[in-house]
């Protein structure tokens, strides 16, 4: 239960210290206060995804279904998470730049990766038999986790982008952010990993008990 | 810096909606783990 209270306070803190300094970024202004929810959800939506890829690994060496529970569960929380990170990006740009969407590289790979993620769950749900579509699903989640670097990393940094580049490191790879900024952005980090494992264990004892109760059943 | 105090309240109400949601769901899901 502790962990859960210091989850609530921090976060809070966290939200407020999220508004009251100075905006992060003075030549954008205060929409750049955005990044600090904007860049921990992208991050998530990447960790969320390579752990269903590892776990969708795991499934098809063990072949137990426990992993493909965790991988599907996985894969769902960063779907959630790389639809909250387009739309605060998508707001982000609707301030800076004018309109909330403008095919922009970046805006283009994380719409690239939300297809490509919806067709793992359509894929799912086209195959009946649980093995079968554990394995399928499992062999697609390797190679969507593939793309993930890619569409995330290269392809916004190769061609030219409206995106601030400079958040966080610069092009000589060093820190851009001072101590204010750089602290509330490392506790946000770390605050949208704890929720995320925290729904990550709540969906999984759902499935468990689902799994259980089919088993039961037949 | 008004707006950014409305936002901020806003903010505070989805955290405080979403943990106190979060909160009751893993009571309910413990009660039935109990119970199973």
């Amino acid at each position: 239960m502790w962990w859960k209270v210091l989850i609530f306070v921090a976060m809070s803190a966290m939200i407020i210290a999220s508004f009251v300094p100075p905006a992060p970024q003075q030549q954008i202004g205060e929409a750049s206060r955005i990044f600090y929810y904007h860049i921990p959800q992208a991050w998530v939506c990447v960790i969320a995804f390579a752990i269903s890829m590892v776990f969708s690994i795991r499934f098809l060496w063990r072949r137990q279904m426990v992993d493909d529970d965790r991988a599907v569960t996985a894969a769902s929380l960063g779907f959630i998470f790389c639809f909250l990170a387009t739309v605060t990006g998508s707001t982000f740009a609707e301030v800076t730049w004018g309109s909330f969407w403008n095919w922009d590289p970046r805006e283009t790979s994380i719409f690239i990766l939300l297809l490509i993620y919806a067709a793992y769950f359509a894929l799912r749900n086209a195959v009946d038999e649980d093995q079968k579509k554990a394995a399928l699903s499992g062999v697609y989640s390797i190679f969507a986790f593939l793309t993930v670097p890619f569409l995330i990393f290269v392809v916004p940094r190769v061609l030219p982008s409206l995106h601030p580049e400079d958040s966080i490191v610069n092009e000589n790879l060093k820190f851009t952010m001072g101590p204010v900024v750089g602290s509330i952005f490392g506790v946000s980090l770390a605050l949208f990993t704890a929720l995320f494992l925290w729904l990550f264990n709540l969906a999984l004892r759902v499935k468990k008990m689902e799994r259980a109760h089919l088993e039961r059943d037949f | 810096m008004d707006g950014n105090y409305v936002a901020l309240a806003v903010t505070l109400l989805i955290w405080f909606g979403i943990f106190f949601y979060l909160l009751r769901l893993d009571k309910r899901v413990k009660e039935l783990e109990k119970r199973s």
